[in-house]
């Protein structure tokens, strides 16, 4: 039993860990909805890589990638990435439609196949960890500052906008990460519920983010054990367990954060 | 001279028209220099242009080798459904973490807790307290109580030695606390 759940309860975990630190960076941006599009897009490009025979992950970190990148285009914000969200999920279906392979991953996406997931997926998300982790200090500080202070010299906004392309990267490289392994559903939620959840009640910054972590690695502890047990899919279980998680904590007096 | 402003023409960030200035104006390490004018005439543009957000379309703007600069805006991003405290926010800005009463007891608070004018005061402090050497204040007297407006002239007044001030403002007791000169913007069409 051990053997054959342990690299994808840990594959799963290490992504419940980087996926909430993500949510908090992109609820700080107001730009949540991003993570649903870029999920979306990296469905649509595994399943666009897998039609023509190439690696799931390269099609789908190709497209996430993309998408991300495309906040930076004027006019870009929360309409963009509602379109995104529709191609994503008409491109995935359709390709799907018309072949086998990608029909079979397709509906892999949605469900979640992380009992499927092998080593490649663990390496995957452990050194994306590891980068988070690595820039996370850097990271923290762009992001903040660019919501909270105006930038006074060109040489500031270039060096805000390289650490922001930066952040973007790896934020895209979390989602398809997330997407392939855990389903589409179950990393947006991953994404979206905890920062919502803390965000609203966490005395500062650290605290937010410890909270957010806390939270998404609970839901996906009490989801993993209650999906076996229960003999359920996991991602839908892992949504559920995240929803009632994080309108708890959203519900607790503020004093307790 | 940290920061020579000669005959510059600027418009909004993005934008080509409306055209404002000509201006003229210089700052001096250790001087607060204010510049007034009635709304429109694009006191805020020109310090975005100052700040390089905004295009300068003539003239010249030139700030001293190594100067580092500060901007307090006016109307920042609202901070709502923010988790950042006031010391979070001084962290951030390399101020110093030891702010006078009343603002050391709003350090344990969220920013989204706190009163327009409560926040606009750290921002302030902020502002005067990180490593810069001129700083931009946009109206930073705006909606502030008559406590609040007495506790930004004290920090106005004792600022750090050394540093620049560049002062958008209406407010005339504000400019009389510690400006040394007065710059007028031109009224539209006055170019």
């Amino acid at each position: 039993m051990a053997e054959l759940f342990g690299l994808p309860f840990l594959t799963g975990l290490v992504l419940a860990t980087l996926l909430p630190l993500v949510g908090a960076w992109l609820r700080l941006r107001d730009e949540w909805l991003a993570a649903l599009a870029v999920a979306h897009l990296a469905g649509a490009g595994a399943v666009l890589a897998l039609s023509i025979s190439l690696p799931a992950l390269l099609g789908s970190l190709a497209l996430a990638v993309t998408g991300m990148l495309g906040r930076h285009l004027p006019g870009a914000g929360n309409s963009a990435y509602a379109w995104l969200i529709l191609v994503g999920w008409t491109v995935t279906l359709l390709v799907a439609a018309n072949s086998p392979l990608g029909e079979t991953l397709a509906r892999q996406l949605i469900d979640g196949q992380l009992y499927f997931t092998g080593t490649e997926e663990l390496v995957a998300a452990l050194v994306l960890l590891m980068a988070i982790l690595g820039l996370r200090t850097r990271i923290d500080r762009n992001e903040l500052a660019t919501r909270l202070l105006p930038a006074t010299t060109r040489i500031e906004q270039q060096q805000r906008r390289h650490t922001a392309l930066l952040t973007d990267t790896l934020v895209a490289a979390a989602l398809a990460a997330g997407t392939l392994s855990i389903g589409l559903m179950a990393t947006f939620a991953l994404v979206f519920l905890p920062a919502w959840a803390t965000f609203r009640k966490a005395r500062n910054w650290r605290r937010a983010l410890l909270g957010a972590v806390a939270l998404g690695q609970l839901g996906y502890l009490v989801a993993f054990a209650a999906a076996l047990k229960l003999d359920q899919p996991f991602a839908p279980i892992l949504v559920a367990v995240l929803l009632g998680l994080a309108t708890a904590a959203r519900l607790l007096p503020a004093r307790a954060c | 001279m940290l920061l020579s402003l000669q005959e510059v023409i600027t418009a909004p960030p993005g934008r080509r028209e409306p055209r404002i200035g000509p201006i003229s104006l210089c700052v001096d390490a250790g001087e607060a220099v204010a510049l007034t004018g009635a709304n429109g005439t694009g006191k805020s543009t020109l310090l975005a242009a100052i700040t390089g957000r905004a295009p300068i379309l003539a003239g010249h703007c030139q700030l001293a080798a190594g100067t580092r600069l500060r901007l307090v805006e006016q109307s920042p991003r609202p901070d709502r459904d923010l988790p950042v405290s006031g010391r979070d926010f001084l962290e951030l800005a390399d101020a110093d973490p030891n702010p006078p009463a009343p603002l050391a007891g709003w350090l344990g608070q969220r920013l989204d807790t706190l009163s327009g004018g409560q926040r606009q005061l750290l921002r302030v402090w902020a502002g005067l307290t990180a490593p810069a050497d001129l700083i931009l204040l946009d109206e930073p007297s705006n909606n502030l109580d008559s406590a609040s407006r007495a506790t930004l002239q004290r920090l106005l007044r004792e600022r750090p030695i050394g540093r620049s001030l560049l002062l958008v403002s209406h407010d005339s007791e504000l400019l009389a606390t510690g400006c040394h000169r007065i710059v007028a913007m031109p009224e539209p069409g006055d170019g």
